[in-house]
């Protein structure tokens, strides 16, 4: 079937299949570290300004262009950048919009795999009795570190294929039995699995399993505000990039899915009511389990140290270990399950675009696109995998997975409301809308939304070490120069800080990697409009 | 928890999860009043 005729079944399964595509591993992980660092309960305030203003309205340009080029027959970012005005260079812009997403999925099914292994670790007890380092080492030997030069790990390789080939399984049922489905039976189960971890650790009481703090201490540290902290320009940006990665604008694929809706469907309720969906399970659930889990058994000292992802494999497993028996299994399993659900409604999300892409424009049939999707991520998750030490996998995450999603952002923000043009822009949102969106909105996405994402892509180019933007300002006018944080996009550029050679080669050559994929595929692109296989592209007037 | 942090937790959820709720009652109730993704033919 072509991707053309296909069309969401339900309400529900659409808003559960775009709340399940934002909701991602970053929602547990990343938001309570983020929370931590950056003014604890006073973070909320610079966040959810960052939501009203950048967030929400960016959500709603991507509904928006993509229900509008859907009635075009276009589903990939190609199409609907090229259905908002006349000049041929906009569908070179939705290059972003296959190159995220085609290689996002190729990191991002590698670590939703760590948490499909580790859910049937817990499952067969693992874990019992393991002491800490030694579940350190498991996790290092499962991913294969320390064998050579390359990290060959088949057990690793083995979940990686299964995972693979679940998301497989799930587009190649199409939008409505597959990823509605998946969205309706993954999002309530990862809610639900959700609710019980957060109680369950929030009852942990001083001296109960060995816990030295009650859990309660841990959700006082995360929520103590700081509010001299919202004079500083860097929890503002930290607050703008959680809430800008969170709801996986940039990408693609919102656009993709909204392309699935007719002309006269809602975008603008259906768009706040997926984006708070996943702020109830990034805010209330996200900062409700590891870090309470982790004070009550690690002390509050173990948080200076914080990082979720290490945290997640390395240090979890051994504090379930410390219930009951059952209770240990069955956190394990509900914590990995959530993470993997989390991570699969996203990682689907990241398939349809690339697969209508082929539909569309090649005329390639659902299955044809999905094992042409499925090759292209495995032979693109192999350096990811067996170069992972040699940061491979981090340069994806760095130039696909962060960077690229603020250029694009600001790139199709300013072909929606500036070329498009507002007031087309402005009727676009609100045609079929079920809800009255206050006019100064209006102005917001005009002015605001575009500037706060500027101020995230600057912030994100030329970051100052430490984060400490007035310190760096001093620095520059008495003459000492710009202070480059090594994490920031110019310092990584340049390898600030790197001194292993074997790390530099590895990391340009993911780069130069990276670059051929983005160029092949704006090929492609050049290819499909050329031989007209896809529709004449009606456009408007810009 | 101290007076301060358990005012800025219940603020911070109470927001968010009642926007959640509200827009998610609103979305089912319009679905029943119209159905999605009907032909408007």
């Amino acid at each position: 079937m072509s991707g053309t005729d296909e069309r969401w079944a339900s309400r529900i399964g659409l808003i559960l299949a775009v709340a399940g595509n934002a909701v991602g591993l970053g929602n547990f992980l990343r938001f309570p570290a983020q929370a931590i660092n950056n003014g604890g309960g006073a973070f909320i305030i610079p966040y959810l300004v960052s939501l009203v203003v950048m967030g929400i309205p960016l959500l709603w340009v991507e509904w928006s262009i993509g229900r509008h080029g859907g009635q075009y027959g276009y589903h990939s970012t190609p199409g609907l950048l090229q259905a908002l005005g006349k000049a041929k260079i906009l569908k070179y812009f939705g290059i972003f919009g296959i190159f995220t997403n085609l290689v996002v999925a190729a990191y991002y099914c590698y670590i939703e795999s760590w948490t499909l292994a580790y859910t049937f670790f817990s499952l067969f007890d693992v874990f019992n009795g393991m002491p800490k380092e030694e579940v350190i080492n498991y996790f290092k030997s499962y991913l294969g570190s320390g064998s050579g030069f390359f990290n060959i790990s088949p057990m690793a390789i083995f979940f990686f294929l299964i995972t693979l080939g679940l998301n497989l399984w799930v587009l190649s049922r199409g939008i409505s039995a597959g990823i509605e489905k998946a969205g309706k039976i993954l999002m309530p189960m990862l809610i639900l699995f959700g609710i019980f971890l957060a109680i369950r650790t929030l009852t942990i009481d001083k001296g109960e399993d060995g816990a030295i703090e009650n859990a309660i201490a841990g959700l006082n540290f995360l929520w103590t505000p700081q509010f001299d902290s919202l004079a500083n320009p860097k929890v503002w940006l930290a607050a703008a990039g959680q809430v800008f990665f969170t709801l996986s604008v940039g990408m693609g694929s919102i656009h993709c899915y909204a392309a699935y809706l007719r002309k006269n469907d809602d975008i603008a309720l259906n768009a706040v009511t997926a984006g708070f969906m996943n702020e109830f399970v990034e805010v209330v659930l996200g900062g409700s389990i590891v870090i309470p889990i982790a004070v009550a058994y690690l002390g509050l000292a173990s948080l200076s140290a914080f990082s979720g992802f290490g945290m997640s494999f390395m240090t979890l497993p051994v504090l379930f270990e410390k219930w009951d028996p059952f209770l240990s299994a069955l956190g394990g399993v509900t914590w990995f399950g959530l993470l993997f659900f989390a991570g699969i409604t996203s990682s689907i999300a990241m398939g349809q675009p690339v697969m209508a892409f082929l539909q569309d424009s090649f005329k390639f049939t659902r299955k044809k696109s999905t094992i042409a999707f499925g090759v292209a991520v495995f032979l693109l998750a192999l350096p990811t995998i067996i170069l992972y030490d040699h940061g491979a996998f981090d340069e994806y995450d760095f130039w696909v997975g962060t960077f690229s999603l603020v250029v694009f952002a600001l790139v199709e923000s300013v072909i929606f409301l500036w070329i498009f043009g507002i007031d087309k822009a402005w009727i676009e949102i609100n045609k079929g809308a079920d809800i009255k969106i206050p006019i100064v909105f209006k102005y917001v996405l005009k002015y605001i939304t575009p500037t706060f994402i500027i101020a995230v892509f600057v912030g994100s180019l030329i970051q100052p070490t430490g984060g400490e933007w007035s310190a760096a300002f001093s620095s520059l006018f008495s003459g000492g120069g710009w202070p480059l944080d090594p994490s920031s996009v110019l310092g990584s550029l340049l390898h600030l800080g790197e001194t292993n050679p074997d790390k530099i080669l590895v990391t340009d050559l993911t780069r130069l990697l990276l670059l051929s994929v983005f160029v092949v595929i704006g090929l492609f692109i050049r290819y499909a409009w050329k031989i007209k296989l896809n529709k004449e592209p009606k456009t408007e007037e810009a | 928890m101290t007076e301060l942090s358990l005012t800025a937790l219940l603020l911070s959820w109470g927001v968010i999860t009642t926007f959640t709720v509200y827009f998610v009652v609103r979305a089912m109730r319009t679905q029943r009043d119209h159905p999605f993704n009907e032909d408007e033919e």
